[in-house]
Order: structure tokens, then C-alpha cells, then sequence
């Protein structure tokens, strides 16, 4: 039983880091994208915002174990296989983009104009105004959303092992559910719970770290 | 220094079938280099939106806007961002970066400019040193007063060593002994360092204090534009007459206000308004205008200001012949001696 348990452990891991970090390249650009190009905002394009919102929009409205089995192809293009942790990556990245994009655009948005103003008459550019003046000042925020996300993520670990993606999920599915190993099904809840938890804490504690000093 | 050309902007409306929002008509203004000058309206004048025009945050529907004989309206991005180097702004509410010390907010535009650490901290220390906030270089803003927090905000927007210093209402979310701090700072800048200021404000007292000149701006138009001295003693506009009033207090008593008339009678009392300066201000021209045009003077309210070193007088009379109608010549004597008349109203004898 723990050789299985750490295996899963790992799988569940290694599908949290991967997903995790491709999210965060991808989600933080599209998440800065959507708030700067909303109307009356510094790059203002409203067609541009709408082709993204809608799309966001339609990723987020469809459940993560149909929307997995819709990029089948997509998963199976990039990693050559559906099966097992790193294929699960794929559509467990790209169901949590949309998500923690959505985030990272209400942390940005939810920043005074003025900062932006204050900004553009120092004569910043844009790509100034991002990183040293929206990114810094959302930090706080943008933490939190990521510790959303992530923990988010977990859940889908475990819905993408009914498909066959290996990890603490399939195990309580598999051996618990359908093979009636109460013992697995309690084990694997607890480490997901653990794994829950221990994001919730990291994530707190950065973003108290960052705005400790100066709220 | 800074010029404008019929600048108009007009908002686009709001909802499809919103129409669309005059803020500025056709400005004109000319402000010269190394004055202080201020803008007054009231809330919804468009003051905001003019002082934005002036560094491209908004772009004017039409007309032009030099600085320094440079037309930032036709600017492409890149070079806006030069000149609005040239250009140091600062906010109602200082919009300082929260998650920066005191010092990092003050080298943010040097860090725009891709400046190396040391010579960022060889501008910074002295601005710090000018707006005299030295010992709190290490600290957040959020361990700020609001005085201190614009004493930032003002060195954050002199590190780019502008020409020109635009202020946005700066001092209207500070209490009034902070306000004349920030305004003696403006002033020490403005002295020193030779800096252009543009000041908007809706309050006269701020205008009173510093500025050189002043335009009325009122529903996007400029109504009046003078001297500060000459505002006070002799406002052309209902709008500064308006302003005026809230400021010095030169208001009438209810009881005589509804006895006044638009047109004068036969026999009438005349309620007067008189600002005067400088020199008539020290002579007893009252004295011998009763004297020689054998009047009654009653004095409603009379109080001195000193606006720049200058002294203006400012007296709401009740002037009562006894005989012959001898109030107008008394009008035209006082006006020769260098005294703005304004004619209130008038009292029919009777009432």
C-alpha cells in the first residue's frame, strides 16, 4: 500500500508543479493582457478584450472532465499520449489559465488609476508601468490568486484521475471507490487535504510577507 | 512656456445613445515661464481635464498644446515620453506606490530612465533633503500624513528635473495648516529652482496665497483671467464674484437684502460694494467723500486682505444723501481716486 500511496504522492506532485508553473507563465501575461486592454484602460482594445473574455469565458464554463476529453487531440499532439501524469499536465494547464487569468486581471483592475497616471506622466512605457509599477503593487494579490489556483489545481488532479492520469485522485478512485478500499480512499483524502493545506499556508504567508512592511 | 490653442474636448457618451459631453470649448492661455498659475472653478468646470490636456494623459479633441514650443498634442509615444519628462505632475490623491519605500517611490521615473543605482541616489538625496523628508527615506507611505505623503509626491515628480510643475487639486485632501506648508514648498520651488507651476484648485484661498495669475474656468470655458490682485479687487465674472464671496466672506445682511431693489427711485439708498488697494487704501477717502458730498455712509462690512504683499480693501456701504441727489458724483469721485464700485442694489427711501 505505501509503495502505490507514494507513487501517487509523486504523481500528484509532478502534475501540480508542471500545470502550476506552465499556469503561471501563461495566465499572469493573459491575466495583464485582459485588464490592460479592457475599455478606458492604458492599451485600451476593446475587440482584442472581447475575442479574450469570450474565449476565457468558454474555457471556465466547461466542467474539467469534459472539457479534458475535448482536448484529447490537443494532449495527444503535444506529449504523444493521453495517458498518465504528463499528459495530464496539458489540459490541467489549460483549464487553469482562464482561471487564474481571470484572477490576476481583478488584482490588476482593482489597482488605483491613478498608479498607472502617476506613471505615464514620469514618462514610463507601458512595459514599465507593468513591471515595475501594476506587478509590485498587486504582489499581495497576485499571490493569492495563485494560491487559488493551485489549490484549484488539486481538485482537478483528482477529477483528471478518473481518466487515467495516475496520482492521490486515481488512487482513491481506483483502489477506494471501485475496489472498496476504505483504507486507500481515507489515506489518499488525507494527503490531499494535507497538500491543500500546505499551499494555503505558503501562499498566506508570501503574501503577508509582502504587505507586512508597508499596510 | 506653456500655450494653448482653442482647446476643446469633448467625451464620447457614455451609452450608445448618451450624448456626447463638452468638458473644455476653445481655451486659450498663455502661461509664462517661471509663474505660478492657477487655475479656479468650481467641481465639474473641466479643470481637471485642462490640466490633463497639458501632458497628453488626455488628448484634446482640438486646438494645440505647446510646452516649451513643442506641440504634445501630435506626439507619437515615444517621443511624448521625452517631453512629458518635462513635465512633473502631481495628484489629488499623490498616487504613490505602496510597496515602495519613500526613496524607491522618489527614483521610480530614474529607474524609468534605466539610470545606474549611484547617480539615481545622488538626485534622490537631495530631493529628499528639499522637501525636507530626509529621516523618513526608509519609510512606506503608508506610515505617511497626507502632507508628507504630497512632500513625496512632489520630489517623486521634480526627479526628472521638469520645467514645468502641474498640480491637480494637490492640496485639497490636506487640512488647511498642511495646505500652506505644501503651498510655501511649491513657492520655495517655484523660487529656487525656476520651476513653471500650474496650480487647479477649487479653493481661492489657495490661489490667493501663491499663484501670480489666475483663469476662471466655468462649463469649460475660460470666463475670467487677470492678476490674483486684480481678481480680488475687481472680479468682471459672476463665477469669481462667486468665489470671491465664499472667500472673504463679503456677504450682506439677510434684512437688508430684502429691501433691495434691482432699479434705483427717486430719493433712493445705494448699497455699494468698494475694493480698493495699495495706495487708497491707507487714505481716509471715506471722510471726505461725506464731507464734501454731504452723504451718510453706513458701513455693512468692511475688511483688509493682504494678497502679495499688497493690501486690498474690500466694503459693502449703504450710501444715503441728505439732500440733492449726490450719489453718483460721489461714484465718480471715488472711482477717480482709483476705487472699484460695484452697485449691489438699491433701497427705496420709503422702505
Amino acid at each position: 500500500m505505501s509503495q502505490e500511496l507514494l507513487k501517487g504522492l509523486q504523481d500528484t506532485f509532478l502534475m501540480l508543479l508542471g500545470a502550476g508553473l506552465f499556469t503561471l507563465i501563461l495566465g499572469l501575461p493573459l491575466g495583464i493582457i485582459l485588464a490592460l486592454t479592457d475599455k478606458d484602460q492604458l492599451l485600451s482594445r476593446p475587440r482584442l478584450y472581447k475575442i479574450l473574455s469570450v474565449t476565457v469565458n468558454t474555457a471556465r464554463s466547461i466542467p474539467f472532465i469534459i472539457f479534458m476529453i475535448l482536448i484529447a487531440p490537443i494532449t495527444r499532439f503535444l506529449t504523444g499520449t493521453t495517458v498518465g501524469c504528463l499528459a495530464a499536465v496539458v489540459p490541467l494547464t489549460l483549464a487553469c489559465v482562464p482561471f487564474f487569468a481571470r484572477l490576476c486581471e481583478n488584482a490588476i483592475q482593482h489597482l488605483p488609476r491613478g498608479l498607472t497616471e502617476a506613471a505615464e506622466s514620469l514618462g514610463a512605457t507601458p512595459m514599465q508601468i507593468i513591471t515595475k509599477v501594476l506587478i509590485p503593487e498587486a504582489m499581495p494579490q497576485l499571490i493569492n490568486a495563485f494560491t487559488v489556483t493551485l489549490v484549484h489545481l488539486v481538485g482537478y488532479t483528482a477529477i483528471s484521475g478518473a481518466l487515467g492520469s495516475g496520482g492521490l485522485g486515481s488512487i482513491a478512485i481506483h483502489k477506494g471507490y471501485f475496489s472498496l478500499k476504505t483504507d486507500y480512499m481515507i489515506v489518499s483524502v488525507v494527503l490531499l487535504f494535507l497538500i491543500v493545506q500546505f499551499i494555503q499556508s505558503c501562499g498566506d504567508y508570501l503574501s503577508q510577507l509582502k504587505t507586512r512592511r508597508y499596510r | 512656456m506653456i500655450v494653448l490653442e482653442n482647446v476643446s474636448k469633448t467625451f464620447a457618451p457614455t451609452s450608445p445613445n448618451g450624448r456626447a459631453i463638452p468638458a473644455l470649448r476653445n481655451i486659450s492661455l498663455r502661461v509664462l515661464e517661471g509663474e505660478i498659475f492657477g487655475i479656479i472653478g468650481k467641481s465639474g468646470a473641466g479643470k481637471s481635464t485642462l490640466v490633463r490636456c497639458m501632458n497628453a494623459l488626455e488628448r484634446p479633441s482640438s486646438g494645440k498644446v505647446l510646452i516649451d514650443r513643442e506641440n504634445v498634442t501630435l506626439l507619437p509615444a515615444k517621443l511624448l515620453r521625452v517631453a512629458r519628462r518635462q513635465i512633473g505632475m502631481i495628484f489629488q490623491h499623490f498616487h504613490l506606490m505602496a510597496s515602495r519605500t519613500v526613496y524607491d517611490n522618489i527614483a521610480l521615473p530614474l529607474e524609468f530612465m534605466g539610470y545606474p543605482k549611484h547617480e539615481i541616489e545622488a538626485r534622490v538625496i537631495p530631493l529628499l533633503e528639499l522637501v525636507g523628508l530626509t529621516d523618513k527615506m526608509l519609510a512606506y507611505p503608508n506610515q505617511l500624513s497626507g502632507g508628507q505623503k504630497q512632500r513625496v509626491a512632489i520630489a517623486r515628480a521634480l526627479a526628472n528635473q521638469p520645467k514645468v510643475l502641474l498640480c491637480d487639486e494637490a492640496t485639497s485632501a490636506l487640512d488647511p495648516k498642511t495646505t500652506h506648508a505644501i503651498l510655501d514648498l511649491l513657492k520655495h520651488i517655484n523660487q529656487t529652482l525656476g520651476l513653471t507651476v500650474i496650480l487647479i484648485t477649487h479653493e481661492m484661498d489657495v490661489i490667493k496665497s501663491i499663484c501670480d495669475r489666475v483663469a476662471v474656468l466655468h462649463q469649460g470655458t475660460i470666463v475670467e483671467e487677470s492678476s490674483v490682485l486684480e481678481l480680488f479687487s475687481r472680479p468682471q465674472s459672476d463665477v469669481a464674484k462667486e468665489l470671491i464671496k465664499v472667500n472673504t466672506r463679503s456677504e450682506m445682511p439677510n434684512a437688508l437684502r430684502r429691501k433691495m431693489v434691482p432699479m434705483p427711485s427717486e430719493q433712493c439708498h445705494y448699497v455699494l460694494r468698494l475694493s480698493f488697494r495699495g495706495q487708497a487704501a491707507q487714505e481716509p477717502l471715506m471722510a471726505r467723500v461725506i464731507q464734501r458730498f454731504d452723504l451718510t455712509i453706513n458701513i455693512i462690512q468692511a475688511h483688509l486682505e493682504t494678497i502679495r504683499e499688497e493690501m486690498i480693501g474690500i466694503m459693502i456701504i449703504e450710501m444715503v444723501s441728505e439732500g440733492e441727489d449726490t450719489i453718483p458724483p460721489a461714484i465718480q469721485f471715488l472711482e477717480s481716486q482709483g476705487i472699484h464700485i460695484e452697485v449691489l442694489g438699491y433701497v427705496p427711501r420709503t422702505a
